[in-house]
């Protein structure tokens, strides 16, 4: 099944958002929704579950409109399940009763919630009330509460947000296995690069409440800022793990070779972020330097701004490199132009993707 | 030599209580009901029809009675039907008391609730309803057991409050001892004979009661506030 989304809405004072989608439904498969804070990511997702109405614009599944016209069919008839920032847990009822609250009461029910503790891993705090849960256990009840009556989506609203580091990234490695368990596909809210790295199959990135781009995400994070300053952006490419060696992992991607630094943790795949002032350009052929990593390439593109010159490279998958005007001149760069790349080991970010097949 | 008077009007106050209770047995369902559209529902008429809910608060009892009387009485079409099935009257009768009590009792009970629901977060329900819970559902599983301190002082006011009324249940029920004769009626009654000894037994029993019922209802609303 699918569902295709084309809405808009707007609040008083708030953004027009403007969005257009289209969600595989019938395959597992984690979509990102990636944007700044205030894009309108949340409505878009609110709008999709049916907690909020469209001001217009249409929301179908496959033939059978969820949204169209005076047609709205209400969130408790559409089988989208919810993961809410803070989890909006329940509190008069304990864990087990939390994830069973979406189950009839049917032979099945007891089961079904034992499953899904145990495979959150809140296994013997059944009895718990959420007031006497940590934040990353709360989060794991509402994940299990979403997906316990096998919805057809799940959507999650930065379900990391008001989470400290270590239990976010502990959520955050083991996620994907929790939803891929059933198989339900996810559209998931962040504007943590390092979260749509290393769970994202797809990427929607939305920016002042339209969807700008589509695709994987490491093609659509490549040459994307950083932040605010447009300086420093990103290559994103993903690779896999074909060795470790003094602290250092050494990454396949395609069929080049590159060395960065382990992050630790088991992973066999990842997306590297490579920062393009990190990348230096030398002609082919000079006298080595203290870089781990030297790259063929060939230059796609040179886009001049002031003292700063970003260079494309093709080195077998695209790269960015940033440096300055003037080293450009010196070197004689053109477009087409052989050059070997530098990249410091140290501007190479690892993201692991666990549970990637 | 007159029989010497009871140490307490027993019967006005066992009157009392029987009224107050069965009231609040009543004003449960009714008020939960009614409570719903007052706290989500969003309809033409919402004002109007809390206007009219909250009506008993502030309209002279005196005159509510009046229009019971009007309403309830043998000639009403109300009144002739209750005759019809009883072969008894509405007016000067328990049951009319008790139609009367629920009437100016909804207010007290309906505020403390609504105003609970109010403050209940609004992504619970709207957790609920993502889980497949439609309105009735979530109210019942998710916005009434997260309100239970309103409703517990909903009920606690009403009780008190029909334990307290004078002005409808004497328009209403008359005084009839054993009958409609309540126990603040029969504290009237004893200023006009002039037995204050009972007088003031009686108006101390009503006054602790008071008392402790707003020692209650300040207990839930400080434990609601934590």
């Amino acid at each position: 099944m699918t569902l295709t989304v084309d809405v808009h809405r707007q609040f008083a004072g708030g953004p027009l958002i403007q969005a257009a989608l289209d969600l595989d439904l019938d395959h597992f498969g984690i979509t990102v929704l990636f944007g700044p804070s205030g894009c309108g990511k949340t409505t878009l997702l609110r709008l999709i579950s049916g907690l909020e109405r469209p001001d217009g614009g249409l929301i179908h599944l496959d033939s059978t409109a969820w949204f169209q016209g005076s047609r709205q069919v209400p969130a408790h008839h559409r089988s989208v399940g919810y993961v809410f920032q803070e989890g909006a847990l329940f509190p008069h009822l304990n864990v087990a009763t939390n994830v069973a609250f979406g189950l009839g009461r049917n032979a099945e029910r007891s089961s079904r919630v034992a499953e899904l503790i145990r495979r959150v891993g809140l296994a013997g705090l059944e009895h718990r009330r959420p007031g006497e849960l940590s934040g990353g256990q709360k989060q794991r009840v509402a994940l299990a509460r979403a997906l316990a009556p096998k919805p057809r989506l799940v959507l999650l609203d930065e379900p990391f947000a008001s989470l400290d580091r270590p239990a976010a990234e502990q959520l955050r490695h083991e996620l994907r296995a929790m939803l891929r368990a059933d198989g339900i596909p996810a559209l998931l809210v962040t504007h943590d690069r390092g979260e749509a790295l290393s769970l994202g199959d797809r990427m929607l990135r939305m920016d002042a409440g339209r969807i700008v781009q589509d695709g994987r995400p490491e093609d659509v994070l490549t040459g994307i800022a950083t932040d605010l300053d447009e300086v420093g952006s990103e290559s994103v490419v993903r690779a896999r793990v074909a060795g470790r060696r003094e602290g250092l992992l050494c990454l396949e991607v395609g069929s080049t070779l590159l060395f960065a630094p382990d992050p630790g943790g088991e992973f066999s795949q990842a997306r590297l972020c490579i920062r393009s002032e990190g990348v230096a350009l030398e002609r082919a052929g000079g006298a080595p330097v203290s870089s781990r990593n030297h790259l063929p390439a060939r230059i796609v593109e040179l886009e001049i701004r002031g003292a700063l010159a970003r260079v494309r490279l093709d080195c077998g998958f695209p790269l960015e490199s940033l440096v300055t005007t003037w080293a450009c001149r010196d070197l004689g760069l053109c477009v087409g132009d052989s050059v070997t790349a530098l990249v410091k080991a140290t501007a190479i970010r690892v993201v692991p993707m666990d549970d990637f097949v | 030599m007159t029989p010497a008077a009871p140490w307490m009007d027993w019967s006005a106050a066992a009157l009392s209580v029987r009224l107050a209770l069965s009231g609040v047995l009543l004003l449960t369902p009714l008020g939960i009901a009614l409570a719903w559209p007052l706290a989500y529902g969003r309809f033409r008429g919402k004002l109007l029809l809390e206007a009219a809910l909250l009506m008993p608060l502030v309209i002279p009892p005196t005159v509510l009675g009046f229009y019971l009387l009007q309403f309830l009485g043998p000639r009403s079409p109300m009144g002739r039907a209750w005759g019809f099935m009883t072969d008894g009257t509405l007016v000067f009768s328990f049951s009319g008391l008790l139609i009367a009590t629920l009437l100016i009792n909804l207010p007290f009970f309906l505020q403390p609730l609504v105003a609970s629901l109010g403050s209940v977060d609004r992504r619970l329900l709207e957790a609920s309803s993502t889980l497949g819970h439609g309105r009735i559902g979530t109210y019942l599983r998710v916005a009434l057991p997260l309100s239970w301190r309103g409703l517990t002082a909903g009920a606690i006011l009403a009780f008190a409050h029909a334990i307290g009324e004078f002005g409808v249940v004497l328009m209403v029920g008359g005084n009839l001892p054993g009958r409609t004769r309540t126990l603040s009626i029969a504290l009237f009654d004893q200023v006009q004979a002039f037995d204050l000894e009972a007088a003031h037994r009686t108006a101390i029993a009503l006054l602790s009661f008071a008392f402790l019922v707003l020692l209650c209802t300040a207990w839930l609303r400080a434990r609601e506030s934590r």
